[in-house]
């Protein structure tokens, strides 16, 4: 086992931080309520992180869902002090490339790897939204 | 009202993207504060795609006006509201004028009968606030999500922007027009600054299909469109632009309407070419752009039957409400509406709406359509759904002749949601049951 596994890819929205990770590898819907604004936790019935909440995690998204109101969940997220303290999403889309400006937090796209194979909830993620390098520390073998 | 983090307090002052000198004296401010904040998004935003310069655009179709989303800032400010909410800015700004022709997408309410959807007077009156800003502005009123039928049609290779993801979806395919689902937020400041990031459908080469489907189900109906679009989307990567092939009976606008509705809500797709139909797919080796496929498969009538089953509660049911037309009803359909109620009688029990645009509307008066509608005891209503409206009832059951509506109304409420082709929604309307049955 690596004791940091690094993954590069292409920075979207500068910034480093460093937080736990949480994983939704079916990413979330762009309309309805989606996130409870109280507690930041994931309402659609049915997804792998249903009532997890994304507050001040490193969200690592599987990409983005439906409507165009899909950045608009996270920017109430953000006003409402309940938001991810960065992104991670394998590749870029238009919905996800709003989410980072809306959210204004460090963002890594365009990975070089299959981050869902080495990446899991729990983890320890250092994004680094200037340079486009995403550091995994494993929490659990 | 609370604030965790200020985009701009991390925002870079300066840009990645390349930029013209207007677009540099844009965000110096010498066109006003709304304009600067409006393309310091559109900067950000085309540096988290990775686009290398903007591109002008000359139509805009926007979700502005009182939706209940943005009661999440608890402001009762909308100057504050629209400058968080539209354009990303917690430093209050005027928006005073637009960067380009802009019409509204759909609103939260009726405007002529708020008052038969249970609207309350206060959030008629806060919408008309929001009208008010935005026409002022330079705004068109158009309050529908089908703007395509009433005239903002962008034409092939044009550039524009939309927040709605089936139309977008439709322009971008039907007519070789070019914009990418940006989001609420981006296309709002698109329209003030009148720029988007020159990235994705805006470029020939990432237009090109990238999956091929092959169409086994032998769709007829408007319903069998809707299932098969809802079964291609769920079955797609993010930013897949599929190619369908296969030996089917060309759709008309109705059933490319519930087709792209559905599409892009279990999907995120944002172009669809059909060989022999859209302008960019005279050929499959044409849509592919010379390249080969990433992946293909097949959709037959077995996929299309299990969606049925899964969006839809399944079993014979008392029902209070069915509401036809998401997206918004064609004057074709509202005709045929009007056609099959003639000579019966909606159940006392069951509201029946109807939902379309405000000209069109309009058109079906004068072609005595609404009259007869509304002589059967239903609705027709304009600019909104239950969904964008947030009036769906609390009932024990719901019915819908749209797999989009059915999807999203389902996350939001404890009622059992029905859904299938119009004729069976209104057969439900006049005996108050749902009926099940095969699709």
């Amino acid at each position: 086992m690596r004791d940091v596994i690094t993954i590069s890819g292409r920075g979207a929205f500068p910034g480093v931080v460093e937080g736990e990770a949480l994983v939704a590898p079916c990413s979330v819907p762009g309309w309805g309520d989606v996130f409870d604004l109280k507690t930041g936790a994931v309402r659609e019935s049915g997804n792998p992180i249903e009532g997890q909440s994304v507050k001040r995690k490193v969200l690592i998204l599987n990409g983005s869902r439906g409507s165009t109101g899909f950045a608009t969940q996270f920017h109430r997220l953000r006003v409402s002090g309940v938001g991810p303290l960065a992104l991670v999403f394998p590749r870029t889309d238009s919905r996800l490339g709003a989410t980072c400006v809306v959210l204004g937090v460090p963002a890594v796209t365009d990975l070089k790897e299959d981050i869902f194979e080495l990446v899991s909830s729990g983890d320890r993620v250092k994004v680094d939204g200037d340079r486009g390098i995403v550091e995994i520390r494993k929490v659990h073998d | 009202m609370k604030q965790e983090m200020k985009p701009e307090s991390v925002s870079p002052k300066r840009f990645r993207v390349q930029l013209t000198d207007e677009e540099h004296r844009t965000l110096a401010g010498e066109f006003g504060p709304a304009k600067r904040k409006a393309l310091q998004f559109i900067a950000q935003y085309a540096d988290a795609l990775g686009a290398e310069r903007l591109v002008e655009i000359k139509k805009a179709q926007i979700f502005v006006g009182a939706h209940h989303y943005l009661r999440t800032l608890n402001s009762t400010d909308i100057d504050e509201v629209i400058s968080e909410m539209y354009l990303n800015s917690s430093e209050k700004v005027i928006l005073d004028k637009l960067g380009c022709f802009t019409q509204t997408d759909v609103v939260p309410l009726d405007p002529e009968n708020w008052q038969k959807m249970g609207i309350a007077p206060e959030q008629a009156q806060l919408n008309a606030r929001y009208k008010a800003r935005f026409l002022a502005a330079g705004a068109a009123e158009g309050g529908t999500c089908a703007s395509y039928m009433i005239g903002f049609i962008p034409m092939m290779g044009e550039h524009y922007v939309s927040t709605e993801s089936h139309a977008l979806l439709f322009m971008n395919s039907m007519w070789g027009a070019r914009a990418n689902a940006d989001s609420i937020e981006a296309s709002i400041c698109s329209a003030v600054c009148g720029r988007t990031p020159l990235w994705g459908n805006h470029i020939t080469e990432r237009r090109r299909g990238t999956h091929v489907i092959e169409i086994c189900s032998n769709p007829i109906s408007v319903h069998d469109w809707d299932l098969l679009g809802y079964a291609i989307g769920e079955r797609l990567p993010s930013s897949a632009v599929p190619v369908l092939v296969g030996q089917f009976q060309a759709p008309d606008l109705e059933r490319l309407k519930a087709c792209f509705a559905s599409m892009a809500t279990s999907g995120s797709v944002e172009m669809c070419h059909i060989v022999g139909l859209t302008p960019e797919a005279p050929t499959l080796e044409a849509a592919l752009q010379g390249h080969c496929a990433e992946a293909s498969f097949r959709v037959d009538r077995d996929n299309v039957a299990d969606v049925a089953r899964r969006v839809s509660q399944q079993g014979r049911m008392k029902v209070n409400f069915v509401s036809l037309g998401c997206p918004h009803y064609s004057l074709k359909q509202i005709q045929e509406v009007s056609t099959w109620l003639r000579g019966k009688k909606i159940h006392a029990d069951v509201v029946l709406q109807v939902w379309t645009a405000i000209p069109i509307r309009e058109n079906a008066v004068r072609s005595g359509f609404v009259q007869e509608i509304e002589r059967a005891g239903g609705n027709v209503l304009t600019s909104t759904c239950p969904l964008v409206s947030q009036t769906i009832p609390d009932v024990p059951a719901l019915v819908f002749d749209s797999v989009k509506q059915a999807r999203y109304v389902t996350s939001c409420t404890r009622s059992k949601v029905f859904v299938g082709p119009v004729e069976r929604c209104l057969e439900a309307a006049v005996s108050g049951v749902w009926t099940g049955g095969a699709s």
